[in-house]
């Protein structure tokens, strides 16, 4: 593996944009570069560069940022597609890695994984998919437009045309087909969960080239229980993530708020998370009348950096992930794990997948507050469950495991 | 012009003047008795074979014809005369009481002739024949003498616009060998008026025959010894003038009426000239009498043959402007007369026409004609060309109107003159004329506009259709789009080369390009992964000036990312389908042509690979269509046929079989015959191509261009067919203009429609029955 040199390519640098597909591409990267693998870590960002140049760096010469964006979101056309077969073909000319791993091409363009197939055609193509991007133009949700955000099974080009009225079928098929011949460049994708890659086969990526390989996670020790007062039950439930519809905080406001008053008294809700106020005027509306009426049961605190987690989760008992849309393979799952903390979860997607109903965690009906209500009260009044899950807890990979299987299996 | 005195009986003198030609007597020529006296001032050979002779003759007291002859007494063909009156002659040989012009200057074609030329002179009892011998002249002379001899001639030579009612001329020569001119004969005449109009025309009004004989008398008429032009000369039957001269045997019509145009104004004496056969007169004609626009039509209305519509038309007609603004102050409001019009809209198309639409209510038929004017110019009467339908919101709006009435028209005018102050002129039969302001528009390159503006009106499943599409939405039409669809000239063409095209590619595909642009995209990136298309040179034809620019920046994108060559071909303006693919065409190299749409895709790698080996294993093919399919895999396209539109008239309609059906229940086969295929994906020898001259452009806006294309192919003997065994995705659709979708363009599809229909008509019938 000696003249091995691996180019991983990330739509934001984790320093500059917290999200789980850049945290796991950088760890990916950090681990190569500490097993002294050459290794460059290429992250999008919308920042201005100076001189109007395309490259500089950030932390060292191996973290390069690359200053650019996307014009056609329909198409992942890059806005500057010079920056593509200008730039980037110099850098892969003069790097020359034998392997480039994407983690995405949103804001990138998939014109990037082109531009590697022509400059270096023997250079295995990897892409991590994170999301369902390319079988779905609603964000890649896989989520009809809509306040209902009706649950997407399938694409089909008449009914994404049914989704976007602006649209014709023909667009949707004529997307579908071009996305498919820059995917015919790639020699393998990886995907953290199972359900993405039955989705990603039910959409025509054929099975032989999609494996699935979990985000591995920094090492991390369990977690102490969090110290219970006298008669006080295991009520302490924590949400983190963003604070839109998507994630489901109505409908976790709305079960709180459903809860009768006995239970109401017992348990409390900490919300760790920002983005409220960029939040369309509905739902914003909404969100804050409910958490006025719930005033005292539930404590909006705002963003957090990721290294707070562990001290954010000492102070839990459950972790609540009440996503309304399929979701892939949630970092909150894994953090919860890595730190011993049992979760209640919808029961769709990677959230079914990822967390066993009855042995690590709780499963409700999606979109159901009346449900996850009665899951709650459940908790509350049986408390000896919560051990039970925590025993069960499998810790998620390490990065050490997860880089192993890259580097054997995949590259 | 110096002369010298010369008679046949005297010997001959020689002249001191040695420029002058002169005659060799030949004895025998002479008649003893004879009196001739003549002479030739100038004789020499102009341009071809052209003879020209000025001089002059006198027998006795008696005029004398001349005429030139070859060897064995051919006559020469006389072109062009002038008579002279030579005062001067006359003066010296003492004969100026008489109405003698004795001086010819004439001009014969001597090509036929050979030999040497004689001289022939002739009077009313003696005739003499002398040999015609050339000397040098200069040229100069000859010259500067040929060039008065012209100026002269179109004086006297006046070709005079005679009504119908007149006379037929008859040949001037004919009558000299077959009558009799009687001695003293006379021109007799009477002036009844003579003034001007507008200082810019003369109207004389008199009669005037010729006394003893009674031959046709024509005019001239000259200013200062310039000569003016007769625009118009109407003669009429005089009969108290004829039995008071006893001229009854012949059908001479003594009556006359000019119309002369004045180049200034003057104060001058016009001299009016009448030439008979043998007789002329001059009179001269104090022309300070001012006559206003009544009674020039009266005068006009006095011969008989006009009525007073047809007598202003004429006058505007002719006199243009200044009659107009005579009569100007006599129009009379909308509100005046019975008729009630209303226009509304009027549109220029292109170089010659307007085309006209609106409501009128002639119930009364009081209306006699209406005509489009600029003020000097005038279109014919349209009244009877208008095209009408019946209007229920007019019917409605006025009550006297029946549910029946038409009272909606439309008509294309071709006006004479491209002008800015337009109007409608109705002439009521009583003689009223109402002036209506139009104001054109102009297309300013919006021809959708003012396409859907002729087309609103038109009525396709009415009987009057065809004849409507004929007279008025065609050549409307046509001038309206003929700027556009014209080929473009060599500069003007634009060629983009992005990588390198094949040297000697198998085959040429041609795509042309409009509205949507992304499909460069689509298409390359499919065509990329295809090693097949690997000799193949790929052209787009940039059909749309507005994109030019995003999609040069997108193919130097393309082309730094994929390594497929292809051109982008502009002529800086939309040419529509036909015009667009003759371009592309009209810059391939190969020997074949693939005719593709920008929104269609290959399903296949290799797929133009299998359809040019189909190809070229089938004799006598000439287009090849293939199937093409949707996006969902069903059926958009695998052959056309013919419907006969009972509904329209009976037009031919193409249409696509299977469309929408599911791929598994169409029949399957590998090739077949179809008479006509589209043009979204046609495989054709650049070579047939051409010989069928390419695309029609004379359907708007696209329709029928590739039915068109099959059947040139069939008139010249070959086959078509559809390919069943590939399979393309067509996404109609996608690429069509972004126009409004509104019932004209189905009307334009009927006229289309029509278009072909009138062309094709007896082969589709005979195919369909070769077919059954």
């Amino acid at each position: 593996m000696s003249n091995t040199k691996i180019l991983i390519v990330s739509h934001g640098h984790p320093d500059l944009s917290k999200g789980g597909a850049e945290v796991a591409a950088y760890n990916l990267y950090s681990e190569y570069k500490k097993r002294e693998i050459d290794s460059l870590f290429l992250a999008r960002t919308d920042i201005q560069a100076h001189g109007g140049s395309t490259f500089s760096t950030r932390n060292d010469e191996n973290e390069i940022l690359y200053h650019t964006s996307m014009g056609d979101f329909f198409l992942f056309q890059s806005a500057y597609k010079k920056h593509i077969w200008q730039d980037f073909k110099l850098l892969l000319e003069s790097f020359k890695p034998t392997v480039v791993h994407f983690h995405h091409y949103i804001h990138i363009g998939l014109e990037m994984i082109q531009q590697v197939k022509n400059s270096l055609p023997d250079a295995k193509i990897i892409v991590t998919l994170h999301e369902y991007l390319a079988i779905c133009g609603n964000n890649g949700q896989m989520v009809k437009p809509g306040s209902q955000m009706k649950l997407c099974y399938k694409a089909a080009p008449s009914d994404c045309a049914t989704c976007f009225p602006e649209r014709s079928a023909a667009d949707f098929f004529l997307r579908e087909k071009y996305i498919k011949s820059v995917f015919d460049n790639v020699d393998k994708f990886v995907s953290p969960s199972d359900f993405l890659v039955d989705r990603y086969v039910d959409w025509g990526l054929p099975k032989e080239k999609i494996t699935m390989i979990e985000n591995g996670q920094p090492k991390a020790d369990f977690l102490p229980p969090r110290q219970l007062a006298k008669g006080e039950c295991r009520g302490r439930f924590a949400f983190f993530g963003q604070v839109n519809p998507f994630k489901g905080i109505d409908v976790l406001l709305q079960a709180f708020s459903a809860l009768p008053e006995k239970v109401k008294q017992q348990v409390h809700l900490d919300i760790h998370g920002a983005n409220l106020e960029h939040q369309t005027g509905e739902f914003k509306e909404k969100v804050k009348e409910l958490l006025e009426e719930l005033e005292g049961t539930v404590t909006m605190h705002g963003s957090y950096e990721p290294h707070e987690m562990p001290g954010l989760l000492a102070q839990t008992d459950w972790v609540i992930i009440p996503s309304v849309w399929w979701e892939n393979s949630p970092m909150v799952i894994q953090e919860a794990y890595k730190h011993g903390r049992p979760l209640i979860g919808s029961d769709i997607g990677g959230m079914a997948e990822k967390i066993k109903g009855g042995e690590t965690g709780i499963l409700f009906r999606t979109k159901n507050p009346v449900d996850l209500a009665s899951k709650i009260k459940e908790v509350v009044s049986n408390s000896t469950c919560w051990k039970k899950y925590v025993d069960n807890i499998q810790v998620p990979i390490t990065i050490e495991e997860c880089a192993d299987i890259h580097l054997k299996e995949v590259y | 012009m110096w002369f010298k005195k010369k008679s046949i009986k005297a010997s001959e003198s020689k002249n001191n003047d040695s420029e002058r030609v002169e005659e060799d007597h030949k004895p025998s020529d002479i008649e003893p008795d004879s009196s001739f006296r003549y002479w030739i001032d100038i004789c020499g050979f102009v341009k071809n074979k052209q003879l020209l002779i000025r001089g002059w003759a006198i027998e006795s007291e008696n005029e004398v014809v001349i005429s030139l002859l070859g060897e064995d007494k051919i006559p020469a063909y006389l072109k062009g005369k002038v008579q002279e009156d030579r005062d001067d002659v006359l003066s010296h040989l003492n004969l100026k009481s008489r109405n003698l012009a004795p001086g010819f200057f004439q001009l014969y074609d001597c090509e036929l002739l050979s030999g040497p030329l004689y001289l022939n002179l002739k009077s009313s009892e003696h005739e003499i024949t002398l040999p015609l011998e050339l000397i040098e002249i200069s040229d100069e002379k000859l010259t500067s003498t040929y060039d008065e001899f012209l100026r002269l001639e179109s004086d006297f030579d006046i070709k005079l616009d005679v009504d119908e009612v007149e006379l037929e001329t008859y040949d001037e020569e004919l009558i000299s060998d077959i009558v009799e001119p009687k001695k003293d004969t006379e021109i007799v005449h009477y002036i009844e008026r003579v003034g001007t109009f507008n200082n810019k025309f003369v109207v004389i009004k008199g009669w005037v025959a010729d006394a003893i004989n009674d031959f046709e008398v024509m005019f001239s008429v000259k200013l200062e010894n310039t000569p003016l032009r007769i625009i118009k000369c109407i003669k009429r039957e005089r009969f108290d003038v004829a039995k008071s001269l006893e001229l009854i045997n012949t059908q001479e019509k003594h009556g006359f009426l000019l119309i002369v145009e004045l180049a200034a104004p003057t104060k001058q004496q016009l001299e009016l000239g009448f030439e008979s056969t043998i007789s002329t007169k001059t009179v001269k004609l104090d022309i300070s009498q001012v006559l206003d626009h009544k009674e020039v039509e009266g005068k006009l209305l006095d011969t008989n043959s006009f009525n007073l519509i047809e007598a202003r038309k004429w006058l505007i007609e002719n006199l243009g402007a200044s009659y107009f603004t005579e009569i100007k102050k006599e129009f009379v409001n909308l509100n005046e007369i019975s008729t009630n019009i209303m226009v509304e809209s009027a549109i220029n198309c292109g170089e010659s026409g307007i085309f006209i639409r609106g409501w009128i209510d002639n119930h009364l038929d009081t209306l006699s004609a209406i005509c489009v004017s600029d003020g000097a110019k005038i279109s014919e009467n349209l009244l009877p060309l208008l095209c009408r339908k019946i209007r229920t919101d007019v019917n409605e709006a006025f009550g006297h109107l029946s549910n029946n009435y038409k009272s909606g028209f439309y008509c294309y005018s071709l006006i004479k003159s491209e002008s800015k102050e337009l109007a409608i002129l109705l002439f009521e039969k009583s003689g009223e004329i109402v002036r209506i302001p139009l104001s054109v528009i102009n297309i300013n390159d919006n021809e959708i506009m003012a396409t859907q503006n002729v087309l609103v009106d038109v009525e396709p499943t009415q009987n009057n259709a065809f004849e409507s599409y004929q007279k008025h939405i065609m050549p409307a039409l046509h001038g309206i789009w003929g700027d556009r669809v014209k080929k473009p000239n060599t500069d003007s063409i634009k060629i983009y080369d992005y990588g390198t095209t094949p040297e000697a590619p198998r085959c040429s595909i041609i795509v042309p390009l409009y509205g949507r642009y992304d499909f460069v995209l689509h298409q390359i990136s499919q065509f990329e992964k295809d090693a097949t298309l690997e000799d193949i040179e790929l052209i787009y034809v940039l059909d749309d000036p507005t994109i030019e620019q995003p999609l040069l920046s997108l193919c130097e994108d393309v082309s730094k990312l994929y390594s497929v060559p292809f051109k982008v071909i502009s002529c800086g303006r939309n040419l529509g389908f036909s015009g667009a693919n003759n371009l592309g065409v009209s810059q391939a190299i190969g020997d074949k042509l693939l005719l593709l749409n920008s929104d269609v895709i290959p399903s296949e790698s290799g797929w133009l690979d299998r359809m040019l080996s189909v190809y070229d294993s089938t004799d006598n093919i000439g287009a090849m269509g293939v199937k093409l399919v949707y996006e969902d895999e069903t059926i958009q396209h695998i052959g056309m046929q013919f419907r006969q539109s009972r509904e329209f008239g009976g037009i031919w309609l193409n249409e696509h079989q299977y469309k929408g059906m599911p791929a598994n229940l169409v029949p399957k086969f590998e090739i077949t015959k179809s008479d006509t295929v589209t043009a979204a994906c046609l495989l054709i020898d650049k070579q047939k191509f051409e010989e069928v001259e390419g695309f029609e452009t004379r359907y708007i806006l696209g329709d029928f261009e590739d039915s068109d294309l099959c059947l040139k192919l069939i008139e010249l003997g070959y086959e078509n067919y559809v390919l069943g065994s590939e399979k393309l995705y067509h996404l109609e659709r996608q690429s069509q203009s972004l126009v409004d979708k509104g019932d004209w363009k189905f009307k334009l599809t009927l006229f289309n429609g029509w278009q072909h229909t009138v062309r094709w008509n007896n082969m589709i019938n005979e195919l369909r029955e070769k077919n059954v």
